[in-house]
């Protein structure tokens, strides 16, 4: 027999470890890719190369390019680029490379590393195929060199402004910049870094752009850190926009980067955005540096007090229209209605409008899709709400006019702003049957298809236990665990009782509480006895608890004899008591039936209290 | 004896009736919107198609996985003719109610009409016996006949332990023998199931027609292609491909990964799953 278990043993074992050994998921999610907008070039075009990093997790570096043979880097430009989906938001931070060829033939760009925790993950090479050009002015690339930004002259206008002509050195990667804009400070250092906003009196929930322009002489190497300054009390918007080119001020050629930050302010009053700082490495002939910004000061204006009961916090300039798809329906006939607000303003933490449908409709939950950019430094889109409504009954109705408000940041006043009703018309089932024969146009059935029988439709719940879900919850595995635990129990009470079998004293010992209640029970029936039943109880329950005999002991052995057990003295003391109460009582057998029965009782507490100490 | 017996009875009712409120339990999900269900289903009978799969697709959205719901979405893609998907909801549906005729004859019907026309073929003993054990039980009915064949063969084990050498130990000792032999087939099948289903799930290609490369990326692009509706297995995703073994289990190549989609979920490939 004892073969036989160890076989079920090893049966239950290997099934348990099968499936313990079942592969586990792990997600491979693409972290990079790269591309770019053409492969075949003269040496007078220049190509974009874009490096698109999953940016749903922050923990991603910035892109390791590889060294570039024949292509030279000569702009870069870095943007977020975000999707909110259904309240599913998906981002991707895009790091764009304006590059021109300096040789004629095949090149490759090798991968492209970014690293995440330590993993790093690369790109798959591009092949460019670059031919000789015939030296005239470069095609137009995807993305300009220098993307166009407010409050940032181009270099024709700054040419056709000043008469400045670009320095030879600077050629196409640098120009002059505007001498109003080049603070004082700025004097020619090594490193320069300034930051402010667009404006520094907005209402809480207005749009407010966060602009930190850095200065690095173009002449200085090494890596440069720049900490970003700390926006408290600001919802910040995950997009940026990051723009490096090469300028001249202050006499000094620098290597200059823009980073736009759009803000909405959260809270009223007072708000300092903390200073950013930027650090220039040590080398030989100079020690490492840094620099910080001033911090921004802001005063945030409470929204006026007579908001509109449907005011949801929108804040801009927004216009909304709504549309359906059909304006002659039928009964059961599914028609998609489109909600989109468009416009200027925190379009991504808007809560959606509400409206109602009459009973004649049957209003599915709404889905809806947001999608914004940075356009000249504001934040701009569309929110798109789509519901799906199907009428339960014929007639004219109208959808009716759905109403949205917003705090204008221009006029300084609530807008009020609605769509127009639609009207449309439900026609029942046999009208619309009697249509469907009339006209031609029915929903496309391939011909084929109508000559083959497929089974019908079914209209009642089928199996919906997915097994898959199932054995995925920790719950069903712990499942396969339990009768393990029962047989481990089993054995062990198994064990317990075998040994108690082998050793009538411990068995004696484990049963002597059960006896002397069983007794004590008994006792009652016969109260006028109690007395000396107590004593006999008592004495007959120490004596198998201890398994060993105690009669004929005196009272100081046998407080001796449950001290070296452990029990406390004032138990003794009372066990003692008991026992003289028992014994005067059996030869003065006068003592009332209350006090026999207090006997009892006293007698049943003693034992437990032992029961805990033996 | 009579002890004993009390005992076991007891161990048996808290082992099974436990088991089954556990496994009710843990597979409550939400309420099948029947009003929804019937909406669709009238805008499929009077012909709109593509109205009653949105609603069909919004259910399943909200998590209603039901074999109905799938069997009506395989229905309505293939009266528009998209047999690709046609064929993959019919293999969800079967997925979850594998004893079906309805859905039987109609994913037959729907491969008879695919340019492909084949099942995925068994490649080896542990997917023979996953397509074997797929045929007649869901993923969840093998969970549960595993798990309840092993409490079954426990508690006999717990009994032949407790009772004293005799005919009814006997009884047990025999019994217990037969449902070692029950427990393995069911922890096979069952393992062999999610073995596969996890390292080399099943999938539908949904594209018209997609052509299979070498390695990943279209300049490795051969002559060999699979059209909608082709089952295959998916092996692993690099980037935007899939690798993929074809019907036959001899023909592996990639594809791009939004030409094809899982039959059951599985969260470690990217690819469009339910």
């Amino acid at each position: 027999m004892r073969k036989a278990q160890i076989i079920i043993i090893a049966v239950i074992g290997a099934i348990f470890l099968t499936l313990l050994a079942l592969p586990t998921n792990a997600q491979t999610p693409e972290v990079v890719s790269a591309e770019v907008d053409r492969t075949v070039i003269t040496t007078d075009d220049s190509l974009t190369l874009s490096v698109i990093i999953n940016w749903d997790n922050y923990d991603v570096s910035e892109p390791f390019l590889p060294a570039l043979d024949g292509l030279e880097i000569i702009a870069h430009t870095t943007s977020t680029n975000i999707n909110i989906v259904n309240g599913a938001r998906s981002s991707h931070k895009v790091y764009t490379y304006v590059l021109r060829p300096t040789k004629v033939g095949e090149l490759v760009i090798g991968p492209i590393s970014v690293s995440e925790n330590g993993q790093i993950y690369d790109t798959d090479p591009i092949k460019i195929t670059v031919t000789q050009g015939n030296g005239q002015a470069p095609a137009q690339s995807a993305t300009p060199a220098f993307p166009a930004m407010p409050g940032f002259p181009s270099i024709s206008s700054l040419l056709n402004a000043f008469g400045f002509s670009l320095p030879e050195e600077l050629d196409d990667t640098g120009n002059q910049l505007d001498p109003s804009e080049v603070p004082s400070q700025l004097n020619g250092q090594d490193i320069f870094v300034e930051a402010w906003v667009d404006n520094p009196t907005p209402y809480t929930g207005e749009q407010v752009i966060h602009t930190l322009r850095m200065y690095r002489g173009a002449d200085l190497g090494g890596t440069f850190y720049y900490k970003e300054p700390t926006f408290t009390g600001f919802w910040v918007h995950p997009q940026t926009e990051e723009i490096e080119y090469a300028s001249r001020a202050a006499g000094r050629k620098y290597l200059m980067t823009e980073i736009q930050t759009v803000l909405f302010p959260t809270v009223i009053g007072g708000a300092i955005i903390e200073p950013a700082t930027l650090t220039s490495p040590a080398d030989i002939f100079s020690s490492e540096m840094t620099v910080s910004t001033q911090p921004v000061s802001l005063d945030i204006q409470p929204l006026p007090a007579n908001a509109p009961g449907n005011f949801n916090g929108a804040v801009g300039n927004f216009s909304i229209q709504a549309e359906i798809d059909t304006v002659d329906s039928m009964v059961n006939e599914m028609v998609t209605l489109k909600v989109t607000i468009s416009g200027e303003g925190n379009l991504d933490t808007l809560a959606d409008p509400e409206w109602q449908m009459g009973p004649e409709w049957r209003a599915f939950d709404s889905q809806g899709t947001t999608e914004v950019q940075l356009v000249d430094g504001k934040l701009m889109g569309t929110r798109k709400i789509e519901q799906m409504l199907v009428p339960t009954t014929a007639g004219n109705f109208s959808i009716p006019s759905i109403q949205f408000s917003y705090f204008d940041t221009q006029t300084k006043n609530y807008q009020m702003i609605s769509t127009q009703p639609i009207d449309i018309t439900v026609a029942s089932d046999s009208q619309a049957e009697a249509s469907v024969n009339s006209v031609v146009d029915t929903p496309a059935v391939d011909a084929a298809e109508t000559e083959v029988e497929i089974q019908p439709l079914k209209d009642a719940a089928g199996s919906r236990y997915s097994g898959s879900t199932l054995n995925q919850k920790a719950a069903y595995l712990l499942l396969w665990g339990l009768p393990l635990f029962l047989l481990v129990g089993q054995y062990g009470w198994q064990q317990r009782r075998k040994r108690l079998l082998n050793n009538p004293g411990a068995r004696r010992s484990q049963k002597a509480a059960k006896k002397a209640y069983r007794a004590l029970m008994m006792a009652k029936n016969e109260p006028m006895e109690a007395n000396s039943v107590v004593g006999r109880i008592l004495t007959t329950y120490i004596s198998e608890k201890l398994n060993r005999s105690i009669a004929g002991l005196t009272q100081t052995e046998l407080s001796d004899l449950l001290l070296a057990q452990g029990v406390d003295a004032d138990i003794i003391n009372q066990v003692l008591i008991c026992l003289s109460l028992s014994e005067m009582g059996q030869y003065a057998p006068t003592v009332q039936y209350d006090h026999e029965t207090n006997m009892l009782s006293e007698a049943k507490g003693l034992i437990a209290e032992l029961e805990k100490e033996l | 004896m009579k002890r004993n017996i009390i005992v076991m009875i007891v161990i048996g009712l808290f082992m099974f009736v436990g088991l089954f409120k556990a496994l009710q339990f843990l597979s409550e999900g939400s309420t099948i919107d029947l009003q929804a269900l019937s909406t669709a289903n009238h805008l499929y009978e009077t012909g709109h198609y593509q109205e009653a799969e949105k609603i069909y697709e919004q259910l399943l959205s909200q998590g209603m996985a039901d074999s109905s719901i799938y069997y009506n979405l395989g229905n309505t893609n293939f009266k528009q003719g998209d047999l690709g998907r046609a064929i993959l909801n019919y293999q969800r549906a079967s997925q979850l109610d594998p004893r079906d005729a309805d859905i039987k004859a109609n994913l037959a019907l729907a491969r008879s009409q695919s340019v492909n026309a084949t099942s995925i073929e068994s490649t080896g003993p542990v997917q023979s016996l996953a397509n074997l054990t797929s045929a007649w039980l869901s993923l969840y009915e093998n969970a549960f006949l595993s798990l309840s064949v092993w409490f079954l063969f426990t508690f006999l084990i717990l009994a032949y332990r407790q009772f004293q050498p005799g005919k009814l130990r006997t009884v047990i000792q025999y019994g217990t023998m037969l449902t070692v032999f029950l427990a393995l087939a069911a922890g096979f099948a069952f393992g062999s199931r999610l073995y596969i289903e996890q390292t080399q799930p099943g999938g539908v290609i949904v594209a018209p027609v997609v052509t299979i490369s070498s390695s990943p990326g279209d300049e490795y692009a051969t002559e060999y292609s699979l059209f909608s509706g082709t089952e295959v297995n998916l092996l692993e995703t690099r980037g935007n491909w899939v690798h993929l073994a074809g019907p036959d289990g001899a023909l592996q190549g990639w594809i791009p990964l939004n030409t094809v989609e899982t039959i059951v979920n599985v969260s470690h490939l990217e690819v469009p799953q339910f």
